[in-house]
Parts: C-alpha cells; sequence; structure tokens
C-alpha cells in the first residue's frame, strides 16, 4: 500500500510556546512527567519516556482501525493516511487527560475526532485499485461509516451511535443498506 | 429496544440485528421474530451468507495498516528521533542493569547452593564430628586416679625437669610444642609425667610431691581454649588470668597459657596459692 501524508513531515509541536502544567503519574510502571520542564530541558524532546510509550503503544495501537475506518470515510488511501495522522495530531493535546483512560474508551474517542476531522475536512478520494472501493463507492458517507464501525472495527450500535451522533433507527438503517450491498456484493 | 425499532420495517430489522444474532446477543423476544421474518421472508440463509461476507470485509480490511513511515511520522508528534534514540538507549542500559543483576543474583544463589551441597554433604558423609572435651571432669578424675596409684600412672617417671622438657618435646601427638616448664621451689619435688590419650585430645600431665606431706600436685596442659570450661570466679596472679573450680577434695585452677594451649593445675593448695606454682613452672 502506498500512502502519502503530503505536507506533514514537518509537525509543530501543539505545546510549544505555552506554558503547560508539569504532572506526574504511574501507568505500567513508567513515571510519567510531561510539560515544560521536560522541554526545557531539552528542546528536542517534547514529552518524557513514559508519556511517550503510553502515546505510542496504548493510542498508536489504533492506528490501523483508524486507516480502516478513515478510508471507509474518504474512499481514499491517501486521505485516510492523512485523516489518521490528523487526528493523533489534533488528540496530542489531550494526552494528560487521556493518561487515565480504558483503552476501549481511548478507541472510542479516536473514532469520533476522526469522524468529526472528516466533516471538517471533507475529502473523498477514489483509490479504485482497493477491493473495497467497488463496494463502498456508491454508498453514502453515513452508511459506510455505520458499515466500518460496526461490521469492521467490531463496535456495538450504541457505541457506534456514540460516534456518528445518530439515532438507533438511523443507524440501523445505514446498517441495513450498507448489509445489503454486502451481501449482494462480489469481491474480486 | 422495541421503541427503538418501531420505525424499523420487517426487512430493515432482518438486516440491521445480523450482528446481533449471530453473536447471540439478541434477546429471546427478538430473536424469536428474527426466526419469523427470515421464515416468512425466505431468507433462512441470511445469517450464513452475512457471517461469511463479513469475515471477507473484515479480511479485506485488514489489508489496510499503516506503513513504518507513517506511524513514524505519527510517533513524531510525541517525541522525535533523537528523544526516541536516548529513550531506547536508556531502556537498553535498563535492560542491561537487570541481566547484570539478575546474572548476580544467579552467581549467588548457585554459589550459595553449591556451598549448602557442600557443607550438606560434609555433614551427612564427613566424619563423625568429635565429642567435645570435658577437661575439667576428666583431669579432677585422672588426678583421683594418678594420686591412688602415683608411680604406676607416669609413662616417664623422672625428678629432673629439663628430662621431662624433653620428654614432651619428643611426643609429636600432643598437638602442641610445650613451653619448657621451670621449678616450683619450695616444698615440691617432681615425680615426672606422661601423656594421657583421649580421643579428641592429647593431655600433657605432671605429678608434683609435697617433700614433707606427700601432697599431691599436677599439671596438665592441652591444646584447647579456656573458654571451653564453664565460667567460674576468676583471679589474676602478676597477669595470669585464671579461674578456679572446686570439687569435694581437690581445688583447680585453670588459665590460658598461651593462644592455643589451656593449663589445669589440681591440688588441694587454694586458688591463688596453685595460680602462684602455675606462675613459676609455666610462666605467661
Amino acid at each position: 500500500m502506498r500512502l502519502a501524508l503530503g505536507g506533514h513531515t514537518c509537525h509543530p509541536h501543539p505545546f510549544r510556546g505555552i506554558l503547560y502544567f508539569a504532572f506526574r503519574k504511574n501507568i505500567d510502571g513508567y513515571p510519567l512527567t510531561l510539560g515544560c520542564r521536560d522541554m526545557a530541558q531539552n528542546g528536542a524532546r517534547k514529552y518524557d519516556a513514559g508519556a511517550a510509550a503510553f502515546f505510542v503503544e496504548t493510542l498508536c495501537q489504533d492506528a490501523d482501525t483508524l486507516l480502516r475506518f478513515g478510508f471507509a470515510m474518504t474512499l481514499s488511501e491517501d486521505f485516510a493516511g492523512r485523516l489518521v495522522f490528523k487526528t493523533y495530531e489534533s488528540i496530542v493535546p489531550s494526552l494528560p487527560e487521556l493518561l487515565n483512560r480504558d483503552a476501549t474508551v481511548i478507541r472510542l474517542q479516536l473514532l469520533r475526532r476522526a469522524w468529526e476531522l472528516h466533516h471538517e475536512i471533507n475529502q473523498e478520494g477514489n483509490s479504485s485499485e482497493n477491493v473495497l472501493y467497488p463496494l463502498l463507492k456508491p454508498l453514502d458517507l453515513e452508511t459506510r461509516a455505520c458499515l466500518f464501525l460496526v461490521d469492521v472495527v467490531g463496535l456495538s450500535v450504541d457505541e457506534a451511535r456514540e460516534i456518528t451522533k445518530m439515532d438507533d433507527t438511523e443507524l440501523r438503517r445505514h446498517l441495513t443498506v450498507g448489509r445489503k450491498r454486502l451481501l449482494g456484493f462480489r469481491f474480486e | 429496544m422495541a421503541q427503538k425499532t418501531a420505525a424499523l420495517s420487517d426487512e430493515e430489522f432482518l438486516y440491521a440485528y445480523l450482528s446481533e444474532y449471530l453473536d447471540e446477543a439478541l434477546p429471546n423476544d427478538q430473536r424469536k421474530r428474527f426466526d419469523e421474518i427470515a421464515k416468512r421472508l425466505k431468507l433462512e440463509s441470511l445469517t450464513t451468507d452475512y457471517g461469511i461476507r463479513r469475515g471477507r470485509l473484515q479480511i479485506e480490511a485488514q489489508r489496510l495498516y499503516l506503513d513504518e513511515k507513517h506511524m513514524h511520522d505519527i510517533h513524531d508528534l510525541v517525541e522525535d528521533d533523537a528523544a526516541r534514540a536516548n529513550h531506547e538507549a536508556h531502556d537498553i542500559d535498563d535492560v542491561g542493569r537487570s541481566e547484570l543483576f539478575g546474572n548476580a543474583m544467579r552467581f549467588v544463589l548457585l554459589i550459595g547452593f553449591l556451598g549448602l551441597l557442600v557443607y550438606g554433604g560434609f555433614k551427612f558423609f564427613g566424619p563423625e564430628k568429635k565429642a567435645a572435651f570435658k577437661a575439667l571432669d576428666s583431669l579432677i578424675y585422672e588426678a583421683i586416679v594418678m594420686s591412688e596409684d602415683p608411680e604406676g600412672r607416669l609413662d616417664f617417671p623422672t625428678d629432673k625437669l629439663d628430662e621431662l622438657n624433653t620428654y614432651f618435646k619428643r611426643v609429636p601427638e600432643l598437638g602442641f610444642l610445650p613451653k619448657p616448664m621451670r621449678e616450683p621451689g619450695g616444698d615440691w619435688e617432681l615425680n615426672g609425667g606422661t601423656v594421657i590419650d583421649y580421643e579428641v585430645s592429647k593431655i600433657m600431665a605432671v605429678q608434683f610431691t609435697g617433700k614433707n606431706n606427700r601432697e599431691k600436685l599436677y599439671l596438665f596442659l592441652w591444646d584447647g581454649k579456656l573458654e571451653q570450661l564453664p565460667k567460674s570466679e576468676s583471679g589474676n596472679f602478676e597477669g595470669l588470668v585464671y579461674q578456679t573450680y572446686a570439687s569435694d577434695k581437690w581445688n583447680i585452677v585453670a588459665w590460658q597459657a598461651s593462644p592455643t594451649v589451656t593449663g589445669m593445675m589440681v591440688g588441694h593448695r587454694g586458688g591463688k596459692e596453685m595460680a602462684e606454682l602455675a606462675f613459676k613452672i609455666v610462666g605467661l
């Protein structure tokens, strides 16, 4: 697969220039200290080892899930990759609040953020070489999202509703349409 | 749930609840309704078909994943390469330290185990430990026996102290080199000496007799420590620190004649007088 993030090779740090409070936490044996003290000591370092490890080992575990959901929304591998990056970039300022959260809650938050960002960016592509593209192309955005959240990511309908803010009937109607399409589709 | 699904048609209900039906998460009444609708619409194979297609969809979706480059860009949001290298170096150091400590602990445990094994083996298979030499009881008994048979118990009867000193020097079994004895002076004459052979220790024994009253005085020296004797009243005669004991007929003084040799004087005189005699004969 080929993904391009375009102009995102250099990422401004969200806390740069902000007097950020220092806090200390201990998760899985990591002493976490995040804030201006570390950054002041080492300009190149943005977070201490514990916070960085938490980000990489917990939050980034959902990167592929986000990519798949992103593809369902954007119909483009490139845009999906970009959306994943944007999602993490926008969630990083919330890292201190996420440290105590359960992995399931974090996953839902990431998916919700991706959903919101897609509506802000509103880009749709055409990765026609992808096997899933012809399956998804005829479906509208909400149907594709519902189908992926429930049938690919494995969320319950209630969890999917938390992300999409749809009511139960609306979401299930989208599921109905998506599943009919899935059952009528012949994978090449 | 009934309220939520009120607006769904039967067909919509069927498709909308497929995953819950397959996962057996539907309440009984909903499940019953599902089966009835599926039968009525002749869609009994719908759940099986859906299971297969959903599996295929998931497999195809799994072909989408972020490559190293894109993961690196995401990781870079929280730490750049230099910081990551520092963290990794620190982690490697921690692992190295942990391994070193683990190895050291294993080594110590192994040595400890081997030591325990050797000690256990020695205790179990090694030579039986000799019984402790009960000097006080044994030598009082010897004094009594020697006094009852003054001549018969002496291996080397002599009245010359030089001869006796030479004799004891030629007895290697003693386990120590006795210092040359000096004349006690006064009313005492030398009768001779002998080596008493106990299994645990060899005892150098010397017999003196009072010139006027035939009173007996015995000097014993052996390889041992004064601490092996019971604690008792102590005294000091010009630097000779002694402990005194008494039986019904005999008085005893014992002292550390040299760092490894214990001396004992057994007689009928008082403790201080016998300590003085010991000082004259053996010295410090």
